[in-house]
């Protein structure tokens, strides 16, 4: 279900891409710092989870089960 | 003493023997030594402030580090199994001690910076407004800025944030820290380096290498002939022609900004090529500042290619903290009282964006033509995201392909001409005067058919030298873009290679103009 919600968050996003592939979102520049930050809005508010400064590291963002997993550890700590 | 004098080479000469001479475990105390040595010779006496920024970063990073390790120590050493919301109380509490060390350190370097910096802007400005009712004005300060203190303290800031977040373990030696902070070649100019980049290649001990010192070498002579031969030549034409914007047309003003272009990236990439070979010599490997910024396709694009390490702090340090703090995220929820949703959402970003354009006009100037110049990057920039999908729907109704070659050759030379048109703002003294030349360059705009006029009074020899450096330069971006070139050369026999060396140096001696009129030597040592 998160993962179903995730994949339609970065389809709306960057329809294009096929995100499943890749796995260096940032680290090859795919994802730009505006497309980054529009992301973490798009999280926050579908996931009720509030990603921090301290979040915000390339290894983060760089692939879909990255993302899965930082959605995942930041619900646990709510 | 700047990096592109003799006399800094002989030195560098010596200081390298030392540094392989020494065992390999005091080889950092000689950078040290060395780096203090050149900060002193480049004529700067106000050891004070680096000590202080090294004094404060050493307390402040280890204060932090401490409340991270007590906090662990805590939650394993805890007497009974914590709840969810217990264990998140103490994370909080610890945060919240952490950011107040962090906050320490950011008021005390930023303080200094924003004194002797913008200290005399700030009352110049203060006293055309008590002007306006009648009060006297009050003194300005004179403070004397020391070289390198934007680049320096904005490194300085970066590791204090990566302690923050827990990125980076902090050095508890202070000695080492200074080292960090006051490393010689990067030291008036940058690259910004990362900490958890820069330190450990810093504080390790190496043996020589020949590869190393024969790549550091083939960097230094690259650089210093874009610097020698683009730039020094290129720089009294661009300056020349802005120093008589009253007497000369819109046209001539355009061509200016061209060359301004041209000896600014030549000045400063040379710089930073210099720079990236003096510290492969000793082994350690420096960012680079710049991947072909003239082939980018839009101004945002160009941004991620041009001074690399800065537009990467702004973004990491202040793009993603501002724009998803609080104030940002309420910016847009007001904005989607009355917007569509897709700009509203866009409302956290744009807020971060106008911060970071206003924060590196500043940086780049105390002065209200380079904030002007920020804001203008940050206008177009900003627009171009917002119209986004009118410009798809042009496009697609033009039936412009996007990856078609002439349109992506169209892309960047739009790219190029819009970087150029904003470098009226360094390129004229005062924002009154870049104001006129916008004017004139919009509404005075008489094409030159006779070409001696693009070039006013300048020696003719001085432009076929540019030009030779420019050819020789834009071949070489260009091979960059299809693999390593230095990997390229290497392969070559010794003849081939010795052959480019030997006509890069005699390029260098026989078209350099070894023009150090400008601070520091260089453009970018003045901000």
């Amino acid at each position: 279900m998160m993962r179903e919600e995730l994949m339609e968050i970065l389809e709306r996003l960057r329809p294009e891409l096929e995100f499943e592939k890749e796995d260096k979102l940032i680290d090859d520049g795919i994802l730009d710092s505006f497309d980054l930050v529009s992301l973490i809005g798009e999280i926050n508010d579908s996931f009720d989870v509030e990603v921090s400064f301290d979040d915000i590291e390339p290894e983060n963002f760089n692939s879909v089960e990255a993302m899965l997993a930082l959605i995942t550890k930041l619900q646990e700590e709510e | 003493m700047s990096v592109n004098q003799l006399s800094f080479f002989a030195l560098f000469f010596l200081s390298v023997i030392l540094y392989y001479c020494v065992p390999r475990k005091c080889q950092w105390m000689a950078l040290l030594g060395i780096s203090l040595l050149f900060y002193h010779l480049m004529g700067v006496d106000n050891f004070i402030y680096v000590l202080v920024t090294a004094g404060t970063l050493t307390w402040t990073t280890g204060k932090m580090y401490q409340i991270d390790c007590c906090l662990e120590e805590e939650l394993k050493n805890a007497p009974a199994k914590l709840t969810r919301s217990e264990k998140k109380e103490k994370k909080a509490q610890a945060k919240s001690r952490k950011k107040r060390w962090l906050l320490c350190m950011i008021f005390i370097n930023l303080g200094i910076l924003l004194v002797l910096k913008y200290g005399d802007f700030f009352v110049h400005n203060a006293n055309r407004i008590l002007g306006v009712f009648g009060i006297d004005g009050m003194n300005k300060l004179g403070l004397v800025v020391p070289l390198g203190l934007s680049y320096y303290t904005l490194q300085a800031i970066g590791y204090a944030l990566d302690v923050y977040k827990g990125k980076s373990v902090p050095e508890k030696n202070p000695c080492k820290v200074l080292l960090f902070v006051t490393f010689f070649p990067q030291m008036t100019q940058g690259p910004i380096g990362r900490f958890g980049e820069l330190a450990p290649q810093l504080y390790v001990g190496r043996t020589f290498s020949y590869k190393n010192l024969s790549y550091g070498c083939q960097r230094i002579l690259w650089g210093m002939m874009k610097k020698t031969v683009i730039a020094d030549n290129l720089r009294p034409l661009a300056t020349g022609i802005f120093h008589q914007y009253k007497t000369v047309d819109g046209f001539t003003l355009f061509m200016a900004c061209i060359y301004t272009t041209f000896q600014i990236y030549a000045d400063f990439s040379g710089y930073s090529d210099i720079v990236c070979g003096i510290g492969e010599i000793y082994g350690i490997r420096m960012e680079e500042n710049f991947t072909q910024p003239f082939f980018s396709k839009s101004l945002s694009e160009y941004w991620r290619r041009w001074h690399i390490s800065l537009s990467s702090w702004f973004r990491d340090y202040i793009f993603y903290p501002a724009s998803i703090s609080k104030s940002a995220v309420s910016f847009g929820k007001f904005g989607g009282r009355f917007l569509p949703p897709r700009i509203s959402k866009m409302f956290p970003a744009v807020f971060a964006l106008s911060l970071v354009w206003i924060s590196t006009g500043l940086w780049h100037d105390a002065s209200w033509r380079y904030i002007l110049w920020g804001a203008a990057n940050g206008a177009i920039i900003i627009s171009a995201i917002i119209l986004k999908p009118q410009f798809d729907a042009a496009k697609a109704k033009l039936h412009i392909r996007e990856d078609g070659g002439l349109w992506q050759v169209f892309c960047m030379i739009r790219t190029f001409l819009i970087v150029s048109l904003l470098k009226v703002f360094p390129g004229a003294g005062s924002t009154i005067g870049s104001l006129r030349i916008f004017k004139k360059i919009f509404f005075d705009f008489h094409p030159a058919l006779d070409y001696t006029l693009w070039f006013m009074d300048m020696e003719s020899y001085r432009l076929i030298y540019a030009a030779i450096g420019l050819v020789l330069f834009l071949i070489v971006s260009i091979l960059q873009t299809k693999g390593k070139v230095r990997d390229f050369l290497a392969a070559k026999p010794v003849v081939v290679r010795w052959a480019v060396y030997l006509f890069l140096l005699s390029l260098i001696m026989f078209m350099g103009a070894f023009d150090s009129t400008a601070i520091g030597g260089f453009e970018y040592a003045q901000f």
